[in-house]
């Protein structure tokens, strides 16, 4: 058992050797870790579940499950990837489950045909004004929530959370043309969605 | 090289600098293939350049909005309690 002085004081310890005491059963160490990754877990949960309940129940199952399952973390992937790959399945699942969504809707691939035949009208530069607008802001989460969430979290682990396609794949167990593919779905399914607003404001 | 030559490579040069610069915005490892298809549709197709540059500012947009939220300290206390874990000093 280590203290407290020993994990992350006046002489902190790294990731790996806090992994190794938490993985041993440290109590401590497993506290340090929680403390480390829990911001970072509740945000992905809340950008997928859209709700700050759901998102907390979310991060509560992951950590269990992680504390729980530790001993086979082999240290191949970081652990925060490890971590959100916990927290998205158990998101996936509460989406499934939950029913609020319907799981037979698939994205089409954008007609780069029609375009040439459409009116499309450049939007204006975002300000800060519109970014902080209730309406826009109500806009842009519910768009997000009609994104089906095998779409939802491919968009939010590349194009939020900024994790490479790579990464990605592997946190999703997806091939790589998939995530390419879901992810240009869901970029033109939330063009869609905002253009209906700029069409409405074009002062914006 | 005539007058025209130079301002049509000029037009096409620019093209290509904001499209390279949108392949890596929008994804550092996006492939070259795709990049190429949408290389080829921006060449003549005003509508697609527009297409893009909303689809840039999409990502822009959700980047921005979709900003970190603090845990507030309910949340967390309860999720030590669920862990049965003492909540440490915030050192690490």
């Amino acid at each position: 058992m280590c203290n407290e002085k020993q994990v992350g004081m006046s002489n902190p310890l790294n990731e790996e050797q806090i992994i190794d005491m938490a993985k041993a059963g440290d109590r401590n160490a497993q506290a340090q870790l929680v403390l480390k990754y829990e911001k970072k877990i509740y945000n992905l949960a809340l950008r997928m579940m859209r709700d700050p309940e759901d998102a907390e129940d979310v991060m509560q199952e992951t950590f269990l499950t992680a504390l729980r399952k530790l001993h086979s973390f082999e240290g191949r992937s970081r652990i925060f990837t490890w971590l959100y790959r916990i927290a998205m399945n158990i998101s996936l699942q509460k989406l499934r489950d939950n029913k609020k969504f319907d799981a037979s809707v698939r994205l089409n691939d954008p007609d780069f045909e029609s375009l040439h035949g459409r009116q499309l009208s450049e939007w204006p530069a975002y300000t800060r004004n519109m970014l902080s607008d209730s309406e826009f802001r109500d806009l842009l989460d519910q768009a997000i929530r009609a994104l089906p969430p095998i779409y939802r979290s491919v968009f939010i682990l590349r194009d939020i959370e900024g994790l490479s396609t790579e990464e990605t794949r592997k946190l999703l167990d997806l091939s790589d043309s998939n995530v390419k593919v879901r992810l240009m779905r869901a970029r033109f399914f939330l063009r869609e969605k905002l253009e209906d607003y700029f069409r409405e404001h074009p002062q914006s | 090289m005539n007058d025209q030559l130079k301002n049509d490579r000029n037009i096409q040069m620019k093209e290509l600098q904001t499209f390279d610069k949108f392949c890596r915005e929008l994804g550092k490892d996006m492939d070259r293939d795709f990049c190429r298809e949408i290389e080829d549709e921006l060449q003549d197709c005003p509508e697609c350049k527009v297409y893009y540059d909303t689809i840039r500012k999409t990502v822009q947009i959700y980047r921005i909005c979709e900003e970190d939220e603090d845990l507030d300290e309910s949340r967390e206390k309860r999720l030590f309690k669920v862990l049965d874990l003492e909540l440490p000093g915030k050192e690490l």
